[in-house]
């Protein structure tokens, strides 16, 4: 268990950054979901834990929706300005993000620094993507679930799986062009 | 465009990323992972059926399976048959012997003998 906890918890946490642009809540997210994993799937075989944990990861991140959503809901019932009542979905998130802190990264060659470049817009690129189709890309090709587990995992139908995958390629495609990355311009060897 | 191909770069750049994770973040996860596995409780397994861990039972998915049950289906209903037939068979035992009794190769003399008369009388109460 804490061999397959430690495989997987950078890709959960940055998982976790991409849906609440928090690295706080992310940690809490990620920590919530090892708790249960180990707490009541122990008996659960190794081969069945990815998908398990995949679960319980969004399932924790979506109850950090709906408490954000209820904060957010109480803030402005009693906020005396209340001018910032935006739809979270018409957020524009890049105009939110941090500024990255790149000052440790050493004077490397000039593929490092493109490397570091585009992984950064690549992350923004994710963190842009509609929530069910980031988490369907997300499963899919990084976790590699099959669409089946994915599925299950996200608590929908495969062709479901199939369309935000299709349809969240296209969008990154398509932000990634805008910001002058093509499939060629990525590196290889990352 | 090959979707394939273009995760694959995507996720390929991704994983490289993780490894530029800040050391802070990597503590708390690590801790996050400690915690975690503190509240982890070996699972017991019983005959290699039935796995109890926590608060939760995870049964073995042999007993999803209809070869499983079917060897168990017929131990029973051979148990079943036979208690039925032997009841059956003690019923017509004792049948039997009562119908010797009453019919019985007594000899004639027997019933005219009054003191087995009277034994029979005295042994029926």
């Amino acid at each position: 268990m804490s061999e397959f906890l430690a495989s997987v918890e950078r890709r959960a946490f940055k998982q976790a950054v991409f849906a609440v642009k928090n690295d706080e809540s992310a940690l809490d997210i990620v920590q919530d979901a090892m708790m249960k994993l180990a707490e009541k799937y122990a008996a659960k075989p190794g081969a069945e834990l990815p998908m398990l944990f995949q679960r319980i990861l969004q399932n924790t991140i979506r109850d950090w929706y709906r408490r954000s959503k209820v904060r957010s809901t109480w803030t402005t019932l009693f906020s005396s300005f209340g001018g910032n009542s935006d739809d979270d979905n018409d957020r524009d998130f890049l105009e939110t993000l941090e500024a990255a802190d790149d000052s440790n990264i050493p004077v490397t060659p000039a593929d490092q620094l493109e490397q570091v470049q585009t992984l950064k817009i690549i992350e923004e690129a994710i963190e842009r993507l509609p929530a069910r189709q980031r988490e369907a890309f997300m499963l899919r090709y990084w976790e590699e679930l099959d669409v089946a587990e994915t599925a299950a995992a996200m608590g929908c139908s495969e062709g479901s799986v199939k369309t935000h995958c299709s349809r969240a390629v296209h969008a990154l495609s398509l932000l990634l062009r805008v910001k002058g990355i093509t499939l060629d311009s990525i590196p290889q060897r990352a | 465009m090959n979707e394939k191909e273009f995760s694959q770069k995507i996720t390929r750049t991704l994983n490289w990323g993780l490894s530029r994770l800040e050391d802070d973040k990597l503590t708390k996860l690590r801790v996050a992972r400690q915690q975690a596995m503190s509240q982890y409780r070996e699972p017991i397994n019983v005959l290699g059926l039935v796995t109890v861990s926590g608060q939760t039972l995870n049964v073995s998915p042999l007993f999803l399976k209809p070869l499983f049950w079917l060897p168990i289906m017929a131990i029973v209903a051979l148990l079943a048959s036979y208690s039925f037939t032997s009841d059956d068979d003690i019923v017509d035992e004792s049948g039997e012997l009562d119908a010797r009794l009453l019919t019985g190769e007594l000899p004639i003399n027997a019933f005219l003998d009054k003191d087995f008369q009277s034994w029979v009388k005295d042994s029926s109460h």
